[in-house]
């Protein structure tokens, strides 16, 4: 066989190859991804059978109808595992927030007992050092006690 | 404390959750250390003590400054103690404030914690 009659023949056996899976996807809804993994003659060979044989066909179908069922789920899966991701990644993203804004809390909360330990220590100190007013006491005791009923707007009275 | 509990408290304080987690977030922390090994974990737990403290120190400095506390020696007078009183409202008030804030933009209720 020459090259000329060499690549002609292998045109030609590629032109009947696709021809024939045309026909198993336009007849059988056999997608040409799937035809692909038979060689020519095996094509010619499934072709046959559907053609003479309606159980197979309806074999067929039922797989492809399968296949094309477990694909919309592989779809509706996907896209519900990647909404899935993002929604954890936006509560990540929150419970950082959350854990950063608590431990900000919690040090201005030491640093505030801390201030009332040191004002109640100082009064403390004023009373062992000085002979002090009944009214004074009455004064800070009160003033103490509002501090933690209801936050004042305006300064205290003396 | 054990090295678990070591761990446990590394973690917390560096807002991890894993060993493979400290080592993405907090690389300084772990560089050169054998993870396996308690005193690194000591040495890491000591490291960020320090810094906590360091950074507790610095943040009751700019509040003092903030709410104008009065540093008062031995022997105060009663009416620098009244106005250190007065200091500690308004931060209390800005402090609830803030709990407040937090509340609403995490939608928590801090009725239920005991602080």
């Amino acid at each position: 066989m020459t090259k000329q009659q060499n690549v002609l023949s292998v045109r030609t056996s590629n032109q009947e190859n696709e021809e024939i899976a045309e026909q198993l996807k336009i007849d059988y809804q056999i997608n040409k991804n799937v035809s692909n993994a038979l060689t020519l003659e095996q094509k010619k060979e499934v072709l046959q059978v559907l053609q003479s044989n309606s159980s197979v066909v309806v074999l067929v179908n039922s797989l492809i109808n399968k296949n094309s069922e477990l694909g919309n789920n592989n779809r509706k899966f996907g896209k519900e595992r990647n909404q899935a991701q993002r929604d954890l990644n936006v509560k990540v993203e929150e419970n950082n927030k959350l854990a950063t804004d608590l431990s900000q809390l919690r040090a201005e909360f030491i640093a505030f007992r801390k201030t009332v330990a040191l004002v109640v220590g100082d009064f403390h100190n004023y009373l062992t050092n000085n002979v002090s007013d009944r009214s004074e006491i009455l004064l800070f005791t009160r003033n103490l006690t509002k501090i933690f009923q209801k936050p004042p707007q305006k300064p205290f009275q003396k | 404390m054990k090295i678990q509990e070591l761990k446990q408290e590394v973690y917390r304080l560096t807002q991890t959750t894993s060993t493979k987690e400290l080592r993405n977030v907090r690389s300084e922390l772990v560089q050169g250390k054998d993870l396996r090994r308690k005193d690194s974990w000591q040495s890491i737990f000591n490291t960020l003590k320090l810094v906590g403290n360091f950074e507790q120190e610095q943040l009751e400095k700019d509040i003092y400054k903030k709410y104008d506390f009065k540093n008062l020696g031995n022997n105060p007078s009663f009416n620098d103690i009244i106005h250190n009183l007065q200091s500690i409202a308004y931060f209390e008030n800005d402090l609830e404030s803030k709990f407040n804030e937090v509340e609403k933009m995490h939608n928590i209720n801090y009725d239920d914690i005991n602080l």
